[in-house]
């Protein structure tokens, strides 16, 4: 354990005895859940986040586990089917909207934002707050509609299939999928505000001097994912909104039983989804360069580079969400328009990892543990992205569409590159949040199993498409060729 | 690694299959299988440099000393433009030979025969232009098909791998999809319980059955093609093997419409519980409601003929009219199917799925197997059709046994 | 590592700015952020809205004369009132921001009172158009049961004394729990309706469906619509109940915060140093009245 010594740079030119720190300040629950400081919004979001993370593990447990026998070895006949539609419906759902979208940017964003930009709190503190208690609000929310009734919508909520399915287990009515569609609607707002905050923080807050290709290239991605928080989000929240209208009142916007049309759902729904699946990587890559620089002791290689393209990937992921309905019979102009800017978004990802490998070009690279997550980064986010390229491609994605090969790809990109930069990003800082050094043997233990595991888990299941078919694993062919896009 | 094996066997057992792809049985395929191998050699070779270059950097820059001194190096332009460069290049090549092979996916044959689907939940519903229906796809071999399809409830998708071809179901909406199948499909082999045929996977999440959302497609010569389609079209004949028509018993006819309609998708044969109420012994058996349009409607034991054929009825044509307890009203309406007026085809078929759920019960008596009255050849009408009873009416008056049917009239003895 | 105390919220760290929060350097900085965040904010409000009218623009692109029809049933003279009256209270809240930086008390309290009761003319304009709605079954999809015409006809007058039910004849195969005149008019799609819904719907239905349009075209001429009755006029209710009343909830939110605003005017808050929050409250309620000046011509004004 090492001791950090207290940064004066941050006191606020306030002067302080050594012992005090934002931990220490004030004490007692009312100090933390009432405070507008960002480290405690900050570690406050990081514990919140790790607590869904482990709930959103354990239905992910619950998944695998029904998948060790052909038969289903937890559930194993029809009637109970749900229960298993219920675990991948809340596992995507849980992990999507209450640990990879809030996760960096919450945790981590909230913490170290402020203090790389030297600005003494986010823009609107108040607001901060607001936004974690959404956060709280959506997820409680969530938690109810599993205990009134338990969703097996997928995370995707398609219509019509989410307008008719529900159950009543405490007989309070069916609307278990209304409380999870309006906490997920209460996630987005609080995604919203947190996204405005740092953008108004970045751009009103910035001391003289930081000027904008100053900043540190964290802070550029949290920029950008910003944008696709502010621009993207508000419409995933009228899309569910009509959802919940079209279950409770029954308006018919997509529902084909009043004349509705269920395809424009899934276009408002991807024209969020889509950008926000940037949303979850951005921060990480950030992450990335910061950690990537550091412990190669180098300067970031191509900083320009690295920045601006964070924002093409905002930008040009706003413009792909089709590649989401390539066989769904949508026209073939907009497809191929699709397609291109699909492999489009492959270029900025390719300029920041060769950035990256040449960041470590002559450096003095040092296998601490959030570098050795970086690494993981690095070769599980070349293999995410490169599948990436394959449903890209028009012809290849109408053979893999919703199969296990974009289950495999989409966990290489958002635990391959999310989750392993987010754990990256909270070793990093780890000793900046809690002011004591982590175990660095364990870290790297961790690391390596975290590692070894995940490739176990999803590499098989890029060739699942390929021996399952054989229909000799029913109920195991039926998970591998889901849902998801 | 048990998967690496496992997968490894079964390339062994499946000729032309390759470790990525299963095997290649349409005009389709060939260009997807062209796509992936680029991708998959192109991709490998960059995740090899990538993989390459961070590991000889880790090995080579390791940290020697704790002052390792490095240079400051920040950015080279033309090194950037490279990198920027090619990977442009490579994603445009990678985006036309898509563009290429979806062209050919996206364009229908003109001469192409068609063949109509129907999704519900859980099964697939082929319709054939000569009016046959079947749950398993027939195709003829190296003809252009297209199917064209459409969803009567929810989001489905028809995904056959061994031709490459995927296309989403929409309700309110016919989508299409078109192939040539080039190989012929394994026949079934009762032996090992092999139903034979391609594999065909709903792929968009529908609800509990999704799983149980499959079927098979059997590609066939054309003359055997046009055998099977005589046979789909007339369920209600069939040959023996000497050649003779004769008319199948509705039991067995009601059983082929169940199976064709994915009624067992729901409902058992055997008792168990399904998402609906088991067949077997349902027939004459004491039910209760959740839910009933009429009220103080009870059905039981006792009741009529009449009134269970009534009821069998309405709840194929009109589900949520009567829910069964402990069950939910999941069910679609089924009226396209089979609401017509007496005596129409659709009616007879109705009455032909009525008289099988009849049969799943204990106390069913079948219809005799009359060779006279079953001959095809002889009677115009099927025994144990409206037009048939009538029939048998004018020739046997009154009481006389009317053993050919299992229509409520004659079973006066309940 | 020490931080700021959070003490420093306190407006006594800079002294005389009572209203400067401890992290902005000047009152400028913070009401340049401030303005930014509403913008930020309003950007998001439009895009709320844009799903709605992205919505409209698809149907209304499919199926133009349902707009065409249905629109007929909407009282353009109540949509222009509530025009008017939306864009007058759009100068006096402009004009309260000017008083607000004047430091006009008793004017600014005055006109932001006249732009609360504009909005709540307007919401009253409002309730009097859904009583109408409701009044006549012309509500959403799921409640779509019209009883009259466009333009106030009766089914009385279109089928005779005997009303519908003696015009149209129960179908012979139609199900059970379908009811014969009510339902809306669905078009192509033959799936079944949700459970709880008034029915599953057959081939039949439909076929009967085109029987009853002929019987509604056979009219005055004098009457506004004199082709068929287009199917699927239920989904333009769905948009219009869908538009006008998530705009509806944006005024009551702008009424709400307006009070809010009056209230601290009255007490003297806002001078020429510190009139952000009329400003912000401002902006919002700008945008509430363009909305609304796209919706009028959208949904009233049809061609």
């Amino acid at each position: 354990m090492t001791t950090i010594t207290p940064d004066l740079a941050h006191s606020g030119g306030v002067p302080v005895s050594a012992g005090d720190n934002y931990l220490t300040h004030g004490r007692g629950i009312a100090s933390w859940i009432f405070t507008l400081d960002h480290k405690r919004i900050g570690v406050m979001y990081l514990v919140s986040v790790l607590s869904a993370f482990f709930l959103g593990g354990i239905f992910a447990m619950v998944i695998r586990t029904q998948l060790i026998n052909p038969n289903g070895a937890i559930f194993t006949d029809q009637a109970h089917f749900r229960y298993y539609n219920e675990m991948f419906t809340l596992h995507g759902a849980v992990m999507i909207f209450l640990v990879l979208i809030p996760g960096i940017p919450g945790a981590l964003g909230n913490f170290v934002l402020p203090i790389m930009l030297g600005a003494k709190d986010v823009a609107f503190p108040r607001l901060n707050l607001g936004s974690y208690y959404l956060y709280v609000s959506g997820a409680l929310l969530a938690i109810l509609a599993i205990v009134v009734g338990g969703v097996e919508t997928g995370w995707t909520f398609y219509t019509p299939y989410s307008v008719t399915t529900d159950v009543d287990k405490l007989g309070l009515g069916k609307h278990a999928v209304e409380f999870m569609v309006f906490g997920v609607f209460l996630l987005g707002f609080s995604s919203i505000f947190t996204g405005m905050n740092f953008i108004v923080t970045m751009h009103k807050l910035r001391p003289p001097g930081m000027t904008w290709f100053r900043m540190p290239l964290f802070l550029w991605a949290i920029y950008a994912t910003s944008i696709i928080q502010v621009l993207a989000t508000p419409v995933l929240g009228i899309t569910l909104l009509l959802l919940i209208a079209e279950r409770t009142l029954k308006v018919g916007i997509f529902n084909p039983a009043y004349g509705g049309d269920p395809v424009l759902f899934q276009h408002f729904f991807w024209f969020y989804s889509h950008p926000a699946v940037y949303i979850m990587i951005l921060p990480a890559m950030g992450i990335m360069s910061e950690v990537i620089a550091t412990f190669s002791r180098k300067h970031i290689f191509g900083y320009k580079f690295i920045a601006l393209s964070s924002i093409a990937i905002a930008i040009i992921g706003f413009l792909v969400w089709g590649h989401h309905m390539f066989p769904n019979g949508q026209s073939t102009m907009l497809a191929t328009i699709f397609s291109f800017l699909t492999m489009a978004v492959a270029i900025p990802s390719a300029i920041k990892v060769w950035n990256w490998l040449a960041t470590m070009y002559r450096g003095s690279i040092d296998l601490k543990t959030p570098m050795c997550y970086a690494m993981g980064f690095l070769f599980l986010f070349a293999i995410g992205g490169l599948t990436g390229v394959f449903l890209g491609t028009l012809s290849v994605d109408v053979h893999l569409h919703d199969t296990y090969f974009v289950v495999a790809h989409f966990h290489y990109v958002m635990f391959g590159g999310t989750m392993m930069g987010f754990l990256a990003g909270i070793h990093y800082w780890w000793p900046k949040i809690t002011g004591k050094m982590y175990n660095e043997t364990l870290g790297r233990i961790g690391c390596v199993l975290v590692f070894i595991g995940f490739n176990l888990t999803f590499f098989p299941q890029f060739i699942r498409a390929r021996t399952a078919c054989r229909g000799v694993m029913p109920r195991t062919c039926r998970s591998f060729i889901r849902i998801t896009s | 690694m048990t998967a690496v094996t496992t997968s490894l066997s079964q390339i062994l057992a499946d000729g032309g299959a390759t470790f990525w792809l299963p095997r290649n049985a349409s005009n389709l395929a060939g260009n997807v299988d062209i796509a992936f191998n680029l991708l998959l050699y192109i991709c490998t070779f960059f995740f090899m440099v990538i993989v390459g270059a961070m590991t000889f950097f880790i090995i080579k820059y390791r940290r020697k000393t704790a002052n390792d001194e490095t240079p400051l190096i920040t950015h080279n332009t033309p090194l950037e433009i490279l990198w920027t460069g090619i990977p442009l290049v490579l994603v445009v090549v990678f985006f036309f030979i898509g563009f290429n092979g979806y062209m050919d996916y996206d364009t229908p044959a003109s001469n192409a025969y068609v063949i109509g689907v129907e999704g519900r939940q859980w099964n697939f519903a082929f319709n054939y232009p000569n009016g046959g229906t079947s749950s398993e796809l027939y195709v003829p071999i190296n003809t252009p098909v297209k199917l064209s399809m459409e969803s009567k409830d929810v989001l489905h998708a028809f995904y056959v791998p061994v031709f490459r071809v995927q296309r989403n179901l929409i309700p309110g909406r016919t989508t299409e999809l078109w192939f040539i199948a080039t190989k012929h499909s394994p026949l079934p082999n009762p032996k090992t319980n092999d139903p034979g045929g391609f594999p065909v996977f709903c792929t968009q999440y529908c609800g509990d059955g999704h799983s149980k959302m499959t079927t098979r497609i059997h590609v066939l010569d054309m003359p055997e093609f046009e055998a099977k389609l005589r046979e789909l079209a007339n369920p209600f004949k069939e040959k023996d093997p000497a050649g003779k028509e004769h008319w199948v018993p509705y039991a067995k006819v009601g059983q082929k419409f169940a199976t064709s309609n994915g009624c067992f998708s729901c409902h058992s044969t055997d008792g168990s519980k399904g998402t609906g109420p088991t067949w077997k012994d349902l027939y004459k058996s004491e039910v209760e409601f959740d839910a009933c349009n009429v009220p103080g409607y009870t059905l039981k034991k006792t009741d009529s003929d009449e009134k269970w054929d009534a009821y069998l009825r309405e709840s194929i044509i009109d589900p949520p009219a009567k829910v069964v307890h402990g069950f939910t009203p999941q069910m679609q309406s089924f009226a396209s199917v089979f609401a017509g007026d007496p005596g129409s085809q659709k009616d007879e078929k109705l009455r032909a799925l009525i008289t099988y759920i009849k049969s799943v019960g204990s106390d069913y008596k079948a219809p005799e197997e009359n060779p006279e009255l079953y001959d095809a050849s002889k009677t115009k009408v099927h025994p144990e059709s409206v037009a048939g009873q009538e029939e048998a009416k004018k020739l046997h008056p009154p009481e006389s046994g009317e053993t050919g049917t299992t229509q409520p009239a004659p079973e006066t003895g309940k | 590592m020490t931080t700021v105390a959070q003490e420093s919220h306190e407006p006594h760290e800079h002294g005389n700015e009572e209203h400067l929060a401890h992290h902005w350097d000047t009152p400028k900085q913070q009401f340049d952020a401030g303005k930014l965040g509403i913008w930020l904010f309003l950007t998001t409000e439009i895009l709320l809205f844009s799903g709605l009218f992205c919505a409209y623009s698809v149907y209304r692109a499919n199926h133009p004369e349902v707009f065409e029809y249905a629109h007929l049933y909407l009282n353009k003279w109540l949509g222009a009132v509530n025009t008017i009256v939306l864009i007058f209270s759009s100068l006096t809240m402009a004009w309260g921001v000017r008083a607000a930086q004047l430091g006009q008390k008793k004017l600014l309290v005055t006109l932001l009172g006249i732009t609360l009761a504009c909005g709540g003319v307007f919401m009253c304009v409002k309730f009097v158009e859904y009583k109408d709605k409701w009044s006549h079954g012309t509500l959403w999809a799921g409640e779509y049961h019209p009883h009259v015409l466009p333009g106030g006809v009766t089914k009385a007058d279109v089928f005779g004394p005997g009303g519908a039910a003696a015009a149209t004849p129960t179908l012979p195969n139609a199900p059970a729990t379908q009811k014969a005149f009510d339902g809306p008019i669905f078009e192509g799609s033959t799936v079944a309706r949700a459970p709880a819904g008034p029915a599953g719907l057959s081939a039949a239905w439909v076929e009967k469906e085109s029987a009853r349009e002929e019987h509604l075209s056979v009219r005055d001429t004098e009457r506004p619509w004199t082709g068929p009755v287009p199917k699927n006029t239920q989904i333009f209710f769905s948009i219009y109940f869908l538009m006008t009343g998530l705009h509806g909830l944006h005024v009551l939110a702008g009424m709400a915060v307006i009070g809010w605003i009056m209230l601290r005017a009255s007490r003297g808050e806002f001078g020429p140093k510190y009139f952000n929050p009329v400003d912000f409250v401002g902006l919002y309620w700008h945008v509430v009245d363009i909305v609304w000046i796209f919706l009028f011509p959208l949904l009233y004004l049809i061609h």
